[in-house]
C-alpha cells in the first residue's frame, strides 16, 4: 500500500541522514606517503646526467619529463597577462636546463596548457590528476580551487603564490611566495615610508578579499609598531573598500588629506592603484608617495604617464633592475632568446620551474612524485639560485602567527623599486636588493642589505 | 454557528469606500440571510463592484463593518472570509491554468478540510482519496460537468468555466455565494442554461446567493429580493419584481443621476 | 555632536562628490522607467545595453584609435537606439500580453547573453591599465573646482551636463512633440491609450530606442569611473537604477531622476560620515565595514519592504494587465500510456548505461564534472519548486545555497559536527532564512518579489559573507573555508566514485520528494495560486502561507545542494559558486531547459556541468570522429558561448514557460503519437514493436 511504502521511504531517508553522523573523512593525500620517504643519497648535481629506466611514473618517459600548466587567461578580471607570461617563464627555464642536457637524461617539457577561464580551476586540476600524462603541475590561476585536489593526488605542484590559505598545510604545494604569516607585521613598508621622508601613513585594503583585508590590517599594525622609530605615524586605515573601487575613493582621500597623510600603502590590485593615484591628483595631493603591492608591471606603469612618479613598488623576487647574478642573467638570456618580455609572471614561472628542477635533482635518478615532494620538502635553503629570499621548505607549509613569531629563526625580508621617469629603479644596494631584519627580534633596526646568491 | 434563520449571514453596516477622493460606496447597509437569493443591480459606475470587493475583502473599507454570521470580519483577508463561508465567482474568469476540471474541485475540497501538510505530501499521502473524488464528482454531476472531469480547464467554454467556478466555490461549502456578473460574455441561451443549473444547485445545497448582474431578466428570474445601487448609495431594496418596476430604478438606469434620496 | 565642526563643508563636499555618479544613475533609472511604463517590461538587461555601448566606445577609441565624435556617434547614437529598437521589435513586442514576471525572465536572459555576444563578436576583453576614456579630451586629467571644496574632472562635469540635458530633452519631448504626448499618455494610463486608439506599437518602439539611448549614454559616461571595463559592474549599476526607480515608484520621471541623484549623494554622504559616526557609536562600527558598498541594495530592499505605497499598488506590478487577454496556457500534456511507458523505459536504460559507464570508466576529472552536474541538478530542483511550481522568480537561489554551504562549514569547523549532518542543519537554516525573507516581500508579489530577492542576494554578497560567523572571516584566513568529505559507515567519500554515488542517491531522494510535493496538497495549492491568485484566495487558500512554504522548501533544497557542492569541492568557494550572478545564470539555465519538471532540472544540471567539456571543448566531435586528435581546430570554443546560448534560451520563457526541451519533447511526443495512431488505423492488429526513441 502507498501508506506503508511511504513509511518505509521515510525510514530509509531518516537512516540515510542519521547514519552519516559517523563522521568526516580525513583528507588522505599522496603527501602522507612522502613524509615517510627517506632522503635519497644519489641525488644532487653530481648525478644529474645519470639515466635510469623508470616505469609507471606519470608523465615520465625515457626521454622526457612532462608538466601540466594551468592558468587564467579568459575572464581574468584584472586584464593582466597571466597564463601566457607564466608559460614564457617556465619554457625559458626548461630551455635553459635542456640546453645543458636536461636532467637524468631527459628533457623537461610542458605537456599540457590549460586556460581555467577563471572558474574552472578545479576541473583543470582534476584533468591533471586523472590524466596521468604529466609528472607535476604549474598553477597560475586566479582562483585556487584545484590546489587541494592536486595536493590530495600527490602531484608536485608549483604555483604563483597569491593565496596563502589554499597552500597552507599542503605538503605537495610549492608557491613562489610563501605567505607563512599573513597577520605578521613587516618592517619594509614603514622603512619605505621613512625613506620617503613621510610623517603620516594611510593604509587601504579591500573587504572583498580576506587576503587584502588582513594585509591592510597587518600593514597598519606595522606602522603603529614602528611609529616612534620611523617617525611615521599611522594616520588613516580603511580595510573595507569594495573590490574595484566602483564608488571611487574620493571621501577616503579627503579624510587622508585632512589627516595630513603623505604616504599610502595599499593591498590593492594594480588597476585600483591607478584609480587611487588619479583621485590623489584630483585632490591636489601630488606629493603623496604610494607603496604598491601588485604593480610590478613596467608596461602598465609606463602607460600611466606621471601618475606613479616617485612611488615604491613591492617586488617578490630579485628585481630586474638589480645587478644581475647568475640566475637573473640566465633568466634574461633565455627570455631574450624567446623574444619574451620580462614580466612578473614570467619570473614566477621561472622560479617555480627552478624548484621543480631542484626537487628532481634532490630526489635522485629513480625519482617519482612521492620522492620529489619529500626531497623538495627537505630543501631548507631554497633561493631559486638567488632570485628569492631563502625558503625553508621543511617549515614553509605550516602557517604561524605574529604571537608565535619569536620561535621562527629565518629573516624578514622585502624588496622594492622606485618609479623614476616611468621606469623602475633599484632603490638601495643594487647587488644586495633585499632589506632584511631578524624574524625573531621585532625591535626596529636598520635593515641589512642582503642578497641570496 | 450563531446565525439562526432570521439572523442574516452576511451583514454590512455603513460601508464606505472612496478612491482618490471620489466616493465609490456611500455608507451602505446590506444584509443577506443564508439560503436567500438576492440581486444587486445598478448602472455602470454605481459602485457594485466596489461594494462587492469590500464585502469579499479584496479592497479594505474606509468605514463601516462587515460581519459574517455575527463575526466582525472587516479586517480579515479574502481567504479567511472564504473559510467562513463566503464563496464567489468572477466576472473575468479566474480558473487555475493547467489544472483539470476535477483538480479545481479537489484543491478546494482539500483546502476546506485543511488537512494538507508537507509531511503528508512527502509520505505520498497527498494524493486525492476516494471520498474526496466522490464528493467532487457529485458536485460536477450536479453542475452537468461530469463528462468533463478530466478535461483541462482551458478546454471549457465560457459558460462551462463559470459553472466550474461555481463548483469550485461549492466545494468549500459556502453559506453565501457571491456571483459577479455571471452572464457577462454569455449569449441568451447560455445565460438561461446557467441560471437553471445554478437554481438547481442552490436548491440542492441550500446556500445563499448574492448576485451582481446587469442582465435584468436574469435577476428577475433568479432572485427573490433585490438591492439597487446608484452613485454609491443604496436607492431601493425589496422584492425583486417590485424593485424592478419602481420609478426610482428606472430613472437610475435611464441616467437621471442621484435625484432620489 | 555626531557631525564634527567642519560638518557643513564636509557635507557640501560629499554632495559634490556624489553628483556625477548620481546623475548617471538617474539617467539609467529613467531608461528603466521608460520601457517599464510603455511596454510593461522591467528591463534588467539595461545594464547590459549600457555595457555594450561603453565597450564599443572603448574599443573604438582605445583599440581602433577613432576620434571622439565618430566613436560616440556609432556606439551611443546609432548602436544603442538600434539595439533598443531591435529588442522591442524582435522580442518584447511579441510579449505584450505575457506576465510581468515572464518578461522579467526574458530580460535576465538578455542581461546574461548580450555582453557575451558583444565580447565574442568583437573579441573584446579588458586589459590592465587601459582605463575607459571619457567623451571629452583630457577628461580624467583636467579638474575644475566649482565650489572650492572638491574638484570635478571634465568627465564628471560632462556626465552631469549630459544627464541634465537628457532630462531637459525628455521634458521638452513630452511637452511639445506628438510622440512625446503619446508616450506620456501611455506612461500615465496604458489602458486609456489603447482605448483612444494611440498606436502603442510605435510608442513602444520609440520608448525602447530612447531608453536604450539613455542606457548607452549612461554606460559611456560612467565607464571612466571603472578602472577596467567589465560587464558585471554594469549589472550592478542596473540594481542601483532599480533602487532609484523604486523611489520614483516606477511612475514619476522627475521623482526617478531625483531618486537616482539622491542615491548617488547618499552613497557619498555615507562614505564620508559613516566612519566618523561609527567612532562615536560602537554598534555602528560592527556593521560599518560593509555597509557602504551595500548601500544601494539596502536602500532598494528598504524601499520595497518599508514603503507602503509600493506594497499597496498592486497595479504597479503590471501596468498592462487587462489590456489584452492572457495567452492561452500551454496545452496540457497528453500522451498515450504506451508511449509514456516506452519513453520511461528508454530513459531508465539510457541513464543506467550512462551512469555505469561514468561510474566505472570515467577518470577523476569526468567524475568531478558528472558529480557537479548531479549536485547542480539537485540545487536546480529548488528552482523547479519556486519557479516551476509556485511561479515566483527568485534571484537569490545561489544565496540560499551559499547559506547551506557556509552553515556546514561553520558547524564542521567549530562544533566538529559530521559533515552530512551539518549539511542537513545548513539546509534547515537556509529554509528558515528563506521563510523569514519571504515574510516581508510576500505582499509585494510579481516582479517586486523578484527584485527584492535580487537585492537580498547583493546584500548577502556585500555584507553577510564578510561577517566572520558567516564567511569565516579572519579565522578562514589560514585555510579558507575548507570542508571534509563524509565518512559513511564503510564508505569513505574521499573516493570520488563513492561520493558520486551519495550525490546520486541524494538527488533521487530530493527529486522523489519534489514529485511528491508537486502531486500533493502543497503542489496543488501552489499550482492553484500560480493559475489564479484571486481564485485561490476565493476558496480559502492563504497565498502568504503557501508562498512561505514554497520559499522554505526551495531554500532547503538549495541549501542542501550548496552544502553538497562545497563538500564535493572541499571548500565553499563562495565567489565562484554562489555569487549573485550565479543565481541569475542558474535561473536562466533552468528556465531555458525546463523549470516545470524534475527532468528539466536534471537537464540544466547536466548542461551546467558538462556543456563546456562535452560540447565547447569538442569532446563529442572527437568521440564521433573516434579520435581526440581529429577535433577540428575551431574547438575549444570560448566558454562565453554558454551565456549566449542559455541567455537566448531564456527568451522563450514567456511563450513556453515549460522550457525549451520540454516544449520540444512535447512536440515530438505528439508527432509520435500521431504516427502511432495512423499505424494503428492502418493495421489495427499489429502490435507495436519498435521503441520510439525520438521521444526520450
Amino acid at each position: 500500500m502507498a501508506r506503508t511504502r511511504g513509511r518505509v521511504i521515510i525510514v530509509l531517508v531518516t537512516l540515510l541522514l542519521v547514519v552519516p553522523a559517523c563522521g568526516n573523512a580525513k583528507q588522505t593525500s599522496g603527501t602522507d606517503a612522502a613524509k615517510n620517504v627517506k632522503l635519497p643519497t644519489d641525488g644532487g648535481q653530481q648525478n644529474r646526467a645519470v639515466h635510469k629506466e623508470i616505469s609507471g611514473v606519470p608523465g615520465v618517459t625515457s626521454t622526457e619529463i612532462a608538466y601540466g600548466v594551468v592558468g587564467t587567461k579568459q575572464n581574468n578580471p584584472l586584464g593582466t597577462c597571466l597564463l601566457d607570461c607564466y608559460l614564457q617563464g617556465i619554457n625559458a627555464y626548461f630551455a635553459y636546463r635542456n640546453s645543458q642536457g636536461g636532467i637524468y637524461g631527459r628533457k623537461l617539457v610542458v605537456g599540457s596548457v590549460t586556460d581555467d577561464q577563471l572558474g574552472n580551476n578545479q576541473a583543470a586540476a582534476l584533468a591533471i590528476t586523472s590524466g596521468n600524462k604529466v609528472f607535476g603541475a604549474f598553477e597560475a590561476g586566479l582562483l585556487q580551487q584545484g590546489w587541494g585536489d592536486l595536493n590530495a593526488a600527490g602531484v608536485p605542484t608549483y604555483m604563483w603564490g597569491i593565496d596563502g590559505q589554499s597552500a597552507a598545510n599542503r605538503d605537495a604545494l610549492f608557491p613562489s611566495t610563501v605567505i607563512g604569516c599573513p597577520d605578521c607585521t613587516r618592517r619594509v613598508v614603514p622603512y619605505a615610508a621613512q625613506l620617503a621622508h613621510a610623517h603620516h601613513a594611510g593604509v587601504l585594503g579591500y573587504s572583498t578579499s580576506q587576503n587584502s583585508q588582513v594585509c591592510a590590517d597587518s600593514t597598519a599594525a606595522s606602522f603603529k609598531l614602528y611609529a616612534k622609530d620611523t617617525g611615521v605615524d599611522m594616520a588613516f586605515l580603511k580595510d573595507d573598500l569594495p573590490y574595484g573601487l566602483a564608488n571611487g575613493i574620493g571621501p577616503e582621500i579627503t579624510a587622508m588629506k585632512k589627516a595630513g597623510v603623505d604616504f599610502i600603502a595599499t593591498c590593492f590590485d594594480l588597476n585600483a592603484m591607478k584609480t587611487l593615484a588619479q583621485e590623489l591628483k584630483r585632490q591636489g595631493m601630488t606629493n603623496v608617495t604610494l607603496y604598491h603591492p601588485n604593480t610590478y608591471n613596467q608596461a602598465f606603469v609606463k602607460a600611466a604617464g606621471d601618475l606613479f612618479e616617485g612611488n615604491y613598488v613591492d617586488v617578490q623576487f630579485r628585481p630586474f633592475e638589480a645587478a644581475t647574478n647568475t640566475a637573473l642573467t640566465a633568466f634574461k638570456t633565455w627570455m631574450d632568446k624567446a623574444h619574451a618580455t620580462y614580466t612578473e609572471l614570467a619570473m614566477v614561472g621561472w622560479i617555480n620551474a627552478t624548484l621543480a628542477y631542484q626537487g628532481l635533482l634532490a630526489a635522485g635518478p629513480t625519482f617519482d612524485r612521492t620522492k620529489v615532494i619529500a626531497a623538495t620538502n627537505h630543501l631548507t635553503n631554497f633561493t631559486a639560485d638567488g632570485l628569492i629570499a631563502t625558503v625553508d621548505w621543511s617549515k614553509a607549509h605550516t602557517p604561524y602567527t605574529q604571537a608565535a613569531r619569536g620561535t621562527i629563526k629565518d629573516l624578514e625580508c622585502g624588496t622594492f623599486v622606485k618609479v623614476v621617469n616611468g621606469q623602475f629603479q633599484e632603490v638601495g644596494n643594487k647587488d644586495k636588493p633585499w632589506l632584511c631584519w631578524p624574524n625573531s627580534d621585532l625591535k626596529w633596526s636598520t635593515p641589512v642589505p642582503t642578497n641570496f646568491n | 454557528m450563531s446565525a439562526t434563520a432570521d439572523e442574516p449571514f452576511l451583514q454590512a453596516k455603513g460601508v464606505a469606500k472612496s478612491f482618490a477622493g471620489i466616493m465609490a460606496v456611500h455608507h451602505v447597509d446590506i444584509a443577506v440571510a443564508a439560503g436567500e437569493r438576492v440581486g444587486l443591480i445598478g448602472p455602470n459606475g454605481a459602485g457594485k463592484t466596489t461594494l462587492f470587493n469590500c464585502l469579499l475583502g479584496v479592497v479594505p473599507v474606509d468605514r463601516g463593518v462587515v460581519q459574517l454570521a455575527g463575526e466582525d470580519v472587516t479586517r480579515l483577508p479574502i481567504h479567511l472570509r472564504a473559510r467562513r463561508g463566503l464563496g464567489r465567482t468572477f466576472q473575468r474568469i479566474e480558473l487555475f491554468a493547467e489544472a483539470t476540471v476535477r483538480e479545481h474541485l479537489l484543491i478546494a475540497e482539500r483546502t476546506r478540510r485543511g488537512d494538507g501538510a508537507l509531511w503528508k505530501d512527502l509520505l505520498g499521502r497527498g494524493r486525492p482519496k476516494a471520498d474526496e473524488i466522490e464528493r467532487c464528482d457529485h458536485i460536477l454531476g450536479l453542475l452537468g460537468l461530469a463528462e468533463l472531469a478530466d478535461a483541462p480547464s482551458e478546454h471549457l467554454s465560457l459558460g462551462q468555466g463559470r459553472l466550474l467556478e461555481v463548483g469550485r466555490a461549492l466545494m468549500t461549502e459556502p453559506r453565501l455565494l457571491l456571483l459577479d456578473e455571471p452572464s457577462s460574455g454569455l449569449d441568451h441561451d447560455e445565460t438561461v442554461d446557467l441560471g437553471r443549473t445554478l437554481r438547481d444547485a442552490q436548491i440542492d445545497r441550500g446556500f445563499g446567493v448574492l448576485l451582481v448582474e446587469h442582465d435584468v431578466e436574469f435577476v428577475s428570474d433568479f432572485t427573490d429580493r433585490c438591492l439597487v445601487l446608484d452613485a454609491g448609495r443604496l436607492i431601493a431594496e425589496g422584492p425583486t419584481g417590485e424593485v424592478l418596476a419602481s420609478d426610482a430604478v428606472r430613472e437610475a438606469y435611464l441616467g437621471t443621476m442621484g435625484t432620489v434620496a | 555632536m555626531l557631525l564634527g565642526a567642519s560638518a557643513g563643508s564636509d557635507l557640501l563636499r560629499a554632495l559634490v562628490q556624489g553628483t556625477p555618479a548620481g546623475t548617471v544613475y538617474a539617467l539609467l533609472a529613467l531608461g528603466l522607467v521608460l520601457t517599464y511604463k510603455t511596454s510593461g517590461v522591467f528591463n534588467l538587461a539595461l545594464g547590459a545595453q549600457a555595457y555594450v555601448s561603453a565597450a564599443l566606445y572603448f574599443q573604438a577609441r582605445v583599440s581602433w584609435g577613432w576620434p571622439i565624435i565618430p566613436a560616440l556617434l556609432v556606439s551611443v547614437f546609432v548602436l544603442a537606439p538600434a539595439l533598443g529598437f531591435v529588442l522591442e521589435r524582435l522580442v518584447f513586442r511579441h510579449l505584450r500580453s505575457a506576465s510581468a514576471v515572464a518578461k522579467l525572465v526574458v530580460t535576465i536572459g538578455l542581461a546574461v547573453a548580450l555582453p557575451a555576444i558583444f565580447d565574442l563578436a568583437l573579441g573584446f576583453h579588458s586589459i590592465a591599465g587601459q582605463t575607459p576614456v571619457g567623451i571629452i579630451p583630457g577628461g580624467a586629467t583636467v579638474f575644475y573646482n566649482p565650489f572650492g571644496v572638491y574638484a570635478l574632472s571634465r568627465n564628471e562635469l560632462m556626465a552631469v551636463g549630459v544627464a541634465a540635458s537628457a532630462m531637459a530633452g525628455l521634458a521638452v519631448l513630452f511637452r511639445y512633440t506628438t510622440v512625446g504626448l503619446h508616450m506620456r499618455a501611455v506612461v500615465e494610463s496604458p489602458r486609456m491609450t489603447e482605448l483612444n486608439g494611440i498606436r502603442s506599437d510605435r510608442v513602444s518602439s520609440f520608448s525602447w530606442a530612447l531608453s536604450s539611448l539613455f542606457a548607452g549614454m549612461a554606460g559611456v559616461l560612467i565607464a571612466p569611473r571603472f578602472n577596467t571595463l567589465a560587464a558585471p559592474d554594469f549589472f550592478n549599476l542596473v540594481v542601483i537604477a532599480i533602487a532609484a526607480a523604486a523611489i520614483g515608484m516606477l511612475v514619476s520621471l522627475p521623482r526617478t531622476f531625483a531618486g537616482g541623484l539622491g542615491l548617488g549623494l547618499l552613497i557619498a554622504v555615507f562614505q564620508t560620515f559613516l566612519p566618523r559616526w561609527s567612532d562615536s557609536l560602537p554598534w555602528l562600527a560592527t556593521v560599518r565595514e560593509n555597509l557602504t558598498p551595500a548601500m544601494p541594495f539596502v536602500v532598494l530592499f528598504a524601499v520595497l519592504v518599508l514603503w507602503p505605497a509600493i506594497r499597496r499598488s498592486r497595479a504597479a506590478s503590471d501596468p498592462l494587465a487587462g489590456v489584452e487577454p492572457p495567452p492561452p496556457a500551454p496545452a496540457a500534456t497528453t500522451r498515450s500510456r504506451g508511449l509514456t511507458v516506452a519513453t520511461r523505459v528508454f530513459a531508465v536504460v539510457f541513464f543506467t548505461v550512462t551512469g555505469l559507464v561514468v561510474f566505472f570508466r570515467a577518470d577523476a576529472s569526468w567524475m568531478f564534472l558528472v558529480t557537479q552536474a548531479v549536485i547542480l541538478s539537485l540545487i536546480f530542483l529548488s528552482i523547479t519548486v519556486i519557479t516551476g511550481l509556485a511561479g515566483e522568480i527568485s534571484l537569490c537561489q545561489g544565496t540560499f545555497a551559499a547559506i547551506g554551504a557556509f552553515a556546514s562549514f561553520q558547524l564542521v569547523t567549530h562544533l566538529g559536527m559530521s559533515v552530512l549532518l551539518a549539511a542537513l542543519v545548513g539546509a534547515v537554516i537556509a529554509a528558515v532564512v528563506g521563510a523569514v525573507l519571504s515574510l516581508p516581500v510576500l505582499r509585494l508579489g510579481g516582479i517586486w518579489l523578484s527584485i527584492a530577492t535580487l537585492a537580498f542576494a547583493y546584500f548577502f554578497d556585500s555584507v553577510m559573507v564578510k561577517l566572520s560567523w558567516v564567511g569565516g572571516g579572519k579565522q578562514a584566513l589560514a585555510e579558507g573555508t575548507r570542508l571534509p568529505r563524509p565518512l559513511l559507515g564503510p564508505f569513505n567519500m574521499n573516493d570520488n566514485r563513492t561520493f558520486l554515488g551519495l550525490s546520486i542517491i541524494l538527488l533521487l531522494i530530493v527529486a522523489f520528494a519534489v514529485v511528491r510535493i508537486r502531486e500533493g496538497t502543497v503542489g496543488q495549492t501552489l499550482r492553484a495560486l500560480r493559475g489564479s491568485e484571486l481564485g485561490a484566495q476565493s476558496i480559502g487558500i492563504s497565498p502568504a502561507r503557501a508562498r512561505i512554504t514554497a520559499f522554505a522548501i526551495s531554500a532547503f533544497i538549495a541549501g542542501i545542494g550548496g552544502a553538497l557542492l562545497a563538500i564535493q569541492q572541499q571548500n565553499v568557494n563562495y565567489s565562484s559558486n554562489f555569487s549573485p550572478f550565479a543565481s541569475l545564470f542558474w535561473l536562466v539555465l533552468v528556465v531555458s531547459l525546463g523549470s516545470r519538471t524534475v527532468e528539466g532540472a536534471m537537464q540544466a544540471g547536466a548542461a551546467f556541468g558538462l556543456f563546456d567539456a562535452v560540447l565547447l571543448k569538442g569532446a563529442v566531435i572527437g568521440w564521433l570522429l573516434r579520435s581526440p586528435a581529429r577535433i577540428p581546430s575551431v574547438f575549444p570554443l570560448s566558454g562565453t558561448w554558454r551565456f549566449v546560448l542559455f541567455g537566448l534560451g531564456a527568451l522563450q520563457f514567456a511563450r513556453h514557460p515549460e522550457g525549451l526541451v520540454e516544449n520540444g519533447k512535447r512536440g515530438a511526443t505528439e508527432a509520435v503519437d500521431r504516427w502511432l495512431a495512423a499505424r494503428r488505423e492502418r493495421s489495427p492488429v499489429v502490435e507495436r514493436t519498435t521503441e520510439p526513441e525520438t521521444a526520450a
